[in-house]
């Protein structure tokens, strides 16, 4: 239950932790520089392959695409009623396809729906972009790059510490909800005052569980020295290999590339 | 190494100090045990020595700490920590690394010792606590022991040249236990460590420690060797100690003046000498079984004022209780064949076939991770088999919610901090009757019934969080009696409690035992187990090792030492004694004392 | 070993910062495991991710609330992959920040039942528009009910539980 990583050997695997975040920065870059959806569809594709490469579970994106359903539809339908025609530059992306409403009210246009799919791709893109740097990359390589990215010790102790104690709070969560169950609460009261007073039993012990677990735990790190220096001995050093050189050129001409079509072509716009 | 002078402490959020007075000094090398009830202020005494109070918690603090030549107010409790190490009473928020290699390497990180020396000093102390090769392994996985043992080692990497452990031990089953005292006693010779102990049981620590200190009230009201104090059993008793078991046979023969206070035994060989030498003289001429035992009910009406119904005597019939009533008991807990998985590969109930009946008192005992608690979450339908049946008050447990079954079978679980919420111990009791559906005046009676039972009522408006632990405890066990359970399941209802506490607690589970109640135990102690239950059951690796009564249970020593149990001290006496006892093992000191002749004398 | 050294050297983090740090670490992991703990409502399942933050800015003030509330949406995003991508989080983080100031803001100014409704009326209707820019005014109307009703029930929840803990020796 933790932040997930897949171990695997692959080459995203084995790159630096800094080129796979350069890499993600110029990811997003390029698909917000583009509005048409077929470019939007071949960033799609291309995440995909590489969340292929690392074979991600197929389970794993349909757990978190499901949710997502009903905000996807009220996304295409609204933009595309909601987009007026004179918002697009493209003569093509003003044609008005039909009128929800009679009278000519309410028009959708077909930029709007081109915008909605947009939206869409957009957002599964950055969705699989952002699994395959997780799922890549060890925890113990995110501390090491918020070393090197000179955040505060504090705040990347805080961090590791909150990730090591989410099994542990995990764990009280569930022997609460049974103590609970054990005494007869029921969990399926109606309404909004009826799911707060199901769950304040919960919450109000794990919050109390969780400050007198923060109140033992700072005498604790005191207790081993914590705070003494501002820095601690690095277990592990992370460096660049000649890969990372070569990926980081790669991520850098593409980056390129985009900008060029985008505006020196004036491509992908709508 | 310490010197404490006139140390008096008062949390910043009471009235009353924690603290008073105390002037102390211990010298290098000593191993030093600190006693006293709960709520004696004896985690408040180990804050003080490394600094943590009055560095992280204010309040009023005067007088003098010294540790090793600094003064603890002035040292940084960072600075300190290099020389007294602190283990504190939960392992679990002890932990801050998320692999075992990166938590004990904390500290030294901290100290910004060099990467390859760490390395080194790391597997050193993981081999000191026994946890030699575990360096990868993640700490959410660990066993409580091991958990317990990493705790050790992260403040040992350090080479402190002190070690305070607070209760190190309190969930432990009986060999986890003494192998931690052990790995302690190793540590101490070889490295020449001195170390305070806070803990409440001493079986093991007798011959270990070479001082005692009792804290009572904040207040040291004794110091001296461990054979004086352990002989002197009103004493302990006063300060809500638990006495050694063959030492309370012993304080009776000394009160009848057949041997000197020193020939008090602490240990069961020394025991054994006493009543070899002594059975020849005072042997009681009658067979009688049905003898009174004043020492023990004495005690236990001392703490509780209540008189309790229940003769030790009848326990001794070789027939066991349920056979004398067996055509009218109903089945209160049918499970046949029970198989149940977590979502690892391994099962943690093994085909488990169990019949409980109405009116029994059953222990459930067995080490760390056998399944028992697994087991009796069954019984109120918390965990559904992954195969095998569970039928209880004549219904399938896959057929009903745990919340309809709350009504008639309660669960207290180990910690009650998972379950109290409520701003006043009353709202606390109502809460499980306005799920039960009770409405207006049934509530109020209810409540007030059961705070009068418990002894809660004097607190029924406090905050149930500004009481202690023990009480907390008692408020969590009466939330579960206010919707007058026919079947009480609990968990480990005494750990971490003082003797006091663990006798008001037994004393009213004994009293709804004898109302009538099924009692359900699960308990690492196992003297408890002997005294109290009529029926145990040893739980191994997920599947039953043994059951019968305690007698039987803890006559076989070998089996039991395999499920790293250690029968109770006066049994384990009766096996020495085969030649006198014959087949019958004892397990109350009043059995023993029956077998000698008695003085014409009301009780202690 | 070098005991010495370090003794001279200033200690920049004092007993107390060691004891909010660990006060945020653990609330932020809270808000993790808040998002596994589902109330089902009309318009889906909601999780208990935003109050541990509410509850702490009001426990332990604004700036840790804040802290935690960011930090605790990262790390809940984080265990779930990030379904809205990494840069939306982060703007969502921020923004949740902010509130956590305003909540405790409002309770110490007016008390803690305009800051109930403060918290609902940020964290519900304001945080919709904000995502006017990426999802357009279809996402904003689609994600208004179920951010509302989130809102509700997070910050209702931390400020009933602050109530409750207060009058116990813990905060
Ligand atoms: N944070 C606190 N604020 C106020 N009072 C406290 C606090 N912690 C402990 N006390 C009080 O100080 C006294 C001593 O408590 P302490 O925890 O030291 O006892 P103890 O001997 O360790 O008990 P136990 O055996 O239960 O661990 C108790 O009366 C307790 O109520
Ligand atoms: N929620 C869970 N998920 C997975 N495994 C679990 C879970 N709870 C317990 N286990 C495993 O099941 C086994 C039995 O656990 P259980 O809690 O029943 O032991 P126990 O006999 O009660 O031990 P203890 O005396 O330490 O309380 C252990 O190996 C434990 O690690
Ligand atoms: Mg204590
Ligand atoms: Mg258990």
């Amino acid at each position: 239950m933790l932040i997930e990583y897949l171990p695997g050997d692959s080459l995203l695997h084995r790159l630096d932790v800094r080129t796979k975040v350069l890499g993600f920065l110029v990811f997003i870059i390029l698909s917000f520089l583009f509005q048409d959806p077929k470019f939007q569809l071949l960033l799609v594709l291309s995440t995909g392959l590489l969340a292929f490469w690392i074979k991600i579970p197929l389970r794993k994106i349909w757990g978190m695409l499901l949710p997502l359903i009903p905000i996807i539809l009220s996304i295409i339908l609204i933009t595309g009623f909601s987009f007026a025609p004179e918002r697009f530059d493209r003569v093509s992306s003003q044609a008005i396809l039909f009128y929800a409403l009679p009278g000519d009210r309410l028009g959708a246009t077909l930029g709007g729906f081109l915008m909605g799919t947009t939206f869409i791709f957009r957002l599964f893109s950055m969705m699989l972009a952002s699994t395959v740097l997780t799922l890549t990359t060890s925890i113990d390589d995110f501390t090491q790059f918020f070393h090197k990215m000179k955040v505060p010790v504090e705040v990347s102790m805080m961090l590791t510490t909150a990730i090591r104690f989410i099994p542990t709070l995990d764990k009280k969560r569930r022997q609460i909800l049974e103590a609970q169950k054990a005494r007869g609460t029921k969990f399926n009261q109606k309404g909004i005052i009826g799911s707060i007073r199901s769950y304040l039993p919960i919450m109000v012990p794990l919050f109390i569980n969780s400050i007198m677990m923060a109140n033992s735990l700072s005498m604790a790190m005191l207790n081993r020295g914590y705070g003494l220096t501002r820095t601690w001995t690095s277990m592990r050093e992370i460096s660049f290999a000649p890969r990372d050189y070569w990926a980081m050129t790669f991520v850098l001409l593409l980056l390129i590339l985009g900008a060029y079509l985008r505006f020196g072509l004036d491509l992908g716009i709508l | 190494m310490i010197e404490i002078e006139e140390l008096t402490y008062c949390y910043p959020n009471s009235i009353d100090p924690s603290l008073k007075n105390i002037s102390l000094t211990v010298e290098k090398g000593k191993f030093i045990l600190i006693m006293g009830s709960t709520g004696a202020g004896k985690t408040t005494f180990s804050l003080c020595l490394n600094g943590l109070i009055p560095q992280l918690l204010e309040g009023n603090l005067t007088g003098q700490v010294s540790v090793a030549g600094k003064n603890v107010g002035k040292t940084k409790v960072q600075v300190l920590s290099k020389v007294l190490g602190l283990v504190q009473q939960d392992p679990e928020t002890q932990i801050i690394g998320r692999t075992v290699e990166e938590d004990t390497a904390f500290g030294p990180r901290n100290f910004l010792i060099p990467f390859e020396e760490i390395k080194q000093i790391v597997n050193q102390t993981l081999e000191k606590v026994r946890l030699k090769g575990y360096n990868h392994r993640l700490t959410e996985e660990l066993s409580g022991g091991e958990k317990q043992r990493l705790a050790i080692a992260g403040v040992l990497v350090m080479e402190p040249e002190i070690l305070v452990l607070d209760e190190p031990t309190s969930e432990l089953d009986p060999i986890g236990r003494s192998e931690i005292y052990a790995t302690l006693d190793d540590l101490r010779w070889k490295k020449d460590l001195t170390i305070l102990l806070v803990e409440h049981s001493i079986e093991e620590l007798v011959h270990k420690v070479d001082e005692v200190v009792v804290l009572n009230q904040g207040e040291v009201v004794w110091r001296g060797v461990p054979t004086e104090l352990f002989r002197n059993i009103p004493l302990l008793l006063q300060w809500g100690i638990k006495p050694l078991p063959v030492s309370q046979i012993g304080w009776d023969f000394y009160e009848k003046g057949w041997i000197s206070f020193a020939e008090i035994p602490l240990d069961i060989p020394s025991g054994e000498d006493m009543i070899r030498t002594l059975l020849p003289k005072y042997r009681h001429r009658h067979t009688n079984t049905n003898m009174n035992t004043c020492a023990d009910t004495h005690s236990q009406g001392l703490a509780l004022g209540l008189a309790q119904g229940h003769t030790p005597g009848q326990r001794k019939d070789l027939i066991s209780p349920q056979k004398l009533h067996l055509p009218k008991k109903e089945i209160v807990v049918q499970v046949s064949d029970l198989i149940y998985q977590y979502n690892s590969d391994q099962p943690v109930l093994r085909g488990v076939n169990l019949t409980i009946e109405a009116g029994e008192f059953v222990a459930l005992i067995g080490q760390n991770g056998a399944g028992k608690t697994t087991l009796a979450k069954h019984f109120n339908g918390l965990l559904k088999p992954t195969r095998g049946e569970v039928i209880v008050g004549g219904r399938n447990i896959l057929q009903c919610d745990t919340s309809d079954l709350s009504k008639t079978i309660g669960y207290v679980f180990q910690n009650p901090d998972h379950q109290i919420f409520s701003v006043t111990v009353e709202k606390e009791l109502e809460f499980g009757l306005k799920n039960a559906g009770f409405r207006g005046e049934e509530i109020k009676e209810r409540v007030d019934e059961v705070l009068q039972y418990t002894g809660l009522d004097r607190y029924r408006s406090v905050h149930p969080y500004s009481l202690g632990k023990g009480e907390r405890q008692m408020i969590a066990v009466a939330s579960i009696l206010v919707l007058k359970p026919k079947v009480l399941i609990i968990d480990e209802p005494t750990t971490g409690s003082d003797w006091a506490g663990v006798q008001t607690m037994m004393a009213l589970i004994r009293k709804l035992h004898a109302a009538g109640t099924t009692i359900i135990m699960i308990s690492h102690d196992m003297d408890l187990v002997a005294q109290y239950a009529k029926r145990v059951i040893v739980i191994k690796e997920g599947d039953i090792l043994l059951e019968g009564t305690p007698q039987d249970v803890f006559s076989k020593e070998q089996i039991l030492l395999d499920s790293a149990i250690i029968p109770p001290q006066l049994c384990r006496l009766s096996f020495r004694l085969k030649d006198i006892l014959g087949d019958v093992t004892f397990i109350e000191s009043s059995e023993f004392t029956a077998m000698f002749e008695r003085e014409k004398r009301g009780c202690l | 070993m070098n005991t010495m050294e370090t003794k001279t050297q200033d200690v920049k983090l004092s007993a107390w910062n060691v004891k909010r740090l660990s006060i945020m670490a653990i609330f932020i992991a809270l808000s993790a495991v808040g998002a596994l703990i589902k109330i089902p409502s009309p318009v889906g399942t909601i999780g208990m991710d935003s109050a541990p933050g509410f509850f702490s800015a009001l426990a332990f003030g604004g700036l840790t609330g804040a802290v935690v509330i960011a930090f605790g949406h990262l790390l809940t995003a984080a265990v779930i992959g990030f379904p809205m991508t990494i840069p939306i989080h982060l703007y969502i983080a921020l923004q949740m920040a902010l509130w956590a100031i305003a909540y405790r803001w409002v309770n110490e100014k007016l008390g803690l039942i305009p800051a109930v409704i403060v918290g609902i009326i940020l964290n519900g209707v304001a945080s919709s528009y904000a995502m006017l820019p990426m999802m357009g005014m279809g996402g904003v109307l689609g994600l208004m009910p179920f951010l509302v009703v989130g809102a509700a029930l997070n910050v209702i929840i931390s400020a009933i539980a602050y109530k409750a803990i207060k009058g116990s020796r813990l905060i």
